[in-house]
């Protein structure tokens, strides 16, 4: 069972490292209870990582339990990231329509079409309370949308290297399950394969 | 599954708006996009490749045999067991080849761009060796209920194979089946099929039959979609009363029938662009590992990455083959045969048929016709892929590649309502024992009525959710169970194997 110790110690470095490259640079839009969520799963990893070669029934149970323990946290973390990625995206388009409904206006400035002028600003005005009613600090220029799409792929990354470390952990708790696992721990009732 | 109700309901009900949909509706929408998340497709595939690897690519080196196997060259009569082969997999296909072949590939395109089909097909030749494990142990671990009939899956393999300690994983399982079974496999289909017959032939009949009116004071619905919820509900129910014998027989003509005239009709939209096709094969592959590209869609271009097509393929390949749910073993289980490796390798040719053939000509006839580039609106892929048909026929004969999506959907959503009541009634046995079979068939049967008349809302996002949840107690015994499928695998093919027939 060392295997799957190492395996798990293996997993929780590797994966603490890469979020902690990937975490937010530019990502002044990423929040929330994600990462306390991933830190949580990551120890409880580690710790079943330590359990998981004593052969007695009692590591198993301990570590097997802690591995699902470990296993929802890092849903827990991937749902976070998930909402969150929604809202970042749905914010993205917003500003992305502001910024679009400013260069009509501009358009229209210039062209003079004076029913046009008021019409739009009506509109850029409505855009930009909606926005800024949720997101007081949203500046509407090229650079916020970039740092937005900015966050918005890093989020993709974090979501991808959670989503790894669920599937990691999971994997370890499944194959804990097999019979030569079961007879390893002293479990006399394991079937036979 | 706590952790993500836990962490998405706050955020769910502060993005919940007065006008807008409810909280509780904007949560099940979240957990269920969760539950099918990323997390979700990457287990599944991880577990597709760990046993493409261990088997050494046997989906590729036994494809030949698992064909000869359908043909019905291994079949043994006098074997325990209710269907042939052949029977158990058109049983299995009719419950995975649904609105996924159709709308589910126009989605993935969509949002993925062309490189998502290619993406879709790679997690098809990956979902091949998870179905062949699952249905192997199904097999090796099925038994007989006191009626005499097979009862085999998941619940059998977790709480036989892995043992006693298990059972609870095993009860999990058959538990969300059930569920799963009144969502996903019965209201949801007969809901669609009831769309898109309302949809297609609506307009050509007398409009007292589509003019909307209450029923039980709150039901929205019209007099058409009762006729065919009662007509789907009596189809439904004289097959699935028989039993898997019934089915399998049915089964065996449906689903041939069904997939001729859809693979017939998309096979036609491709000859006619036939010189088009290397050029889109051709930016198909390249989109799927070379580079982004841009959707000129109506509301301005779109950026799409690699990423996005990766992501959305494997979503919809997983959607469409259910490779990994734990669904098809249930259906393969009750196969006439002594030999539990021999089912697996015919069980292996679904996702190949559902995902790697259907998807794909779906995906060559958008691709073709370039409607992904200027639909509006992803989230209608079954409009969308009646228009790529409409389009790619001659003019003044759109209609009737109009007709054949719609024909197809149709067909498609009659037989997974079919065969899902087999995986509910075969879990409900493993839970209550045999008496509790017939009450199930009657309440499945209300339940395609009332499908066909309401929108189920949360109840459809709870059903999903289950969906899903199933694939992860079946993965716990895959993989717990899995130096099982791999000694079964090497003593089978360490034996010469001769065709019985």
């Amino acid at each position: 069972m060392t295997k799957f110790s190492i395996l798990a110690f293996l997993g929780a470095l590797v994966g603490g490292l890469l979020i902690w490259k990937v975490l937010p640079s530019a990502a002044i839009w990423i929040d929330g209870p994600w990462l306390i969520w991933a830190i949580v799963g990551l120890v409880l990893l580690l710790t079943a990582g330590l359990l998981i070669p004593r052969p007695t029934t009692d590591s198993w149970k301990r570590s097997w339990g802690l591995l699902w323990l470990a296993a929802i946290c890092l849903m827990g973390s991937y749902s976070s990231l998930y909402v969150l990625h929604n809202r970042v995206n749905a914010l993205g388009a917003q500003v992305r329509e502001v910024l679009k409904t400013e260069a009509a206006l501009a358009k229209a400035k210039a062209e003079e079409r004076v029913a046009d002028i008021e019409s739009i600003a009506q509109d850029l005005t409505a855009k930009k309370l909606e926005v800024t009613s949720t997101y007081e600090a949203v500046v509407f220029d090229e650079r916020e949308l970039n740092r937005i799409e900015a966050s918005s792929l890093e989020l993709t990354y974090l979501e991808y290297i959670v989503s790894v470390l669920f599937v990691f952990t999971f994997f370890i708790l499944a194959w804990m399950t097999a019979p030569t696992a079961q007879k390893f721990y002293g479990f006399n009732e394991a079937p036979a394969t | 599954m706590i952790a993500f109700f836990s962490a998405a309901m706050p955020l769910a009900v502060q993005s919940a708006s007065p006008e807008g949909p409810s909280a509780l509706e904007t949560f099940f929408d979240n957990a269920a996009d969760i539950a099918w998340g990323l997390p979700f497709i990457l287990m599944l595939a991880g577990v597709g490749f760990y046993f493409t690897v261990r088997l050494g690519f046997a989906q590729f080196r036994r494809m030949g045999h698992a064909i000869a196997i359908g043909r019905g060259k291994y079949d043994e009569p006098d074997a325990p067991g209710e269907v042939t082969h052949f029977q158990a997999l058109c049983a299995a296909l009719s419950a995975t080849v649904g609105v996924g072949n159709i709308g589910g590939v126009a989605t993935a395109i969509w949002w993925g761009g062309p490189g998502a089909a290619i993406w879709m097909a790679l997690f098809g030749v990956l979902g091949m060796m998870t179905k062949f494990a699952s249905c192997t142990l199904a097999l090796k671990y099925r038994v007989t209920d006191s009626e005499g009939h097979i009862i085999g899956g998941p619940m059998e393999f977790l709480s036989r194979g892995l043992g006693k300690r298990f059972a609870w994983l095993a009860t999990m399982f058959a538990v969300c089946a059930v569920i799963a079974s009144f969502g996903g496999g019965n209201m949801v289909q007969a809901n669609q099929m009831a769309g898109a017959f309302t949809h297609e032939f609506g307009s050509s009949l007398p409009t007292s039959l589509t003019e909307p009116f209450k029923l039980f004071g709150s039901m929205e619905t019209n007099s058409l979609r009762i006729i065919l919820g009662m007509v789907v509900a009596v189809l439904v129910g004289l097959v699935i009363i028989g039993g898997i014998k019934r089915i399998g027989r049915v089964a065996g003509v449906l689903v041939p029938v069904m997939a001729v005239f859809y693979v017939g009709g998309a096979l036609t939209v491709i000859f006619l662009h036939i010189g088009e096709v290397p050029e889109t094969l051709g930016t198909m592959f390249s989109m799927a590992f070379g580079g982004d590209v841009t959707r000129k869609a109506a509301g301005g271009a779109v950026g799409l990455t690699v990423l996005q097509a990766l992501t959305w393929g494997a979503k919809r390949a997983v959607f469409s083959n259910e490779a990994g749910l734990g669904s098809a073993p249930i259906a393969h289980a009750a196969a006439k045969t002594h030999e539990p490796v021999r089912e697996g390798l015919i069980a292996m040719l679904g996702p190949f048929i559902d995902t790697v053939v259907i998807c794909m000509m779906t995906a060559l006839v958008i691709c073709l016709t370039g409607v992904w580039e200027t639909f509006a609106d992803g989230s209608q892929g079954a409009v969308m892929t009646k228009l790529a048909f409409e389009q790619g026929l001659p003019e003044g004969y759109g209609w009737i590649g109009r007709y054949t999506v719609a024909i197809g959907l149709i067909l498609f959503a009659i037989s997974t309502a079919i065969s899902w009541s087999y995986y509910g009634d075969r879990c409900i046995t493993y839970i209550f024992g045999p008496k509790a079979v017939m009450p199930y068939r009657v309440v499945y049967v209300l339940f395609l009525f009332l499908g066909a008349n309401i929108d189920g809302g949360i109840v459809w996002k709870f059903a999903d959710v289950t969906n899903a949840a199933m694939a992860f107690w079946n993965i716990i015994g895959l993989l717990g169970l899995s130096t099982v499928v791999i000694a079964l695998y090497k003593d089978y093919f360490s034996r010469p194997q001769k065709p019985l027939q």
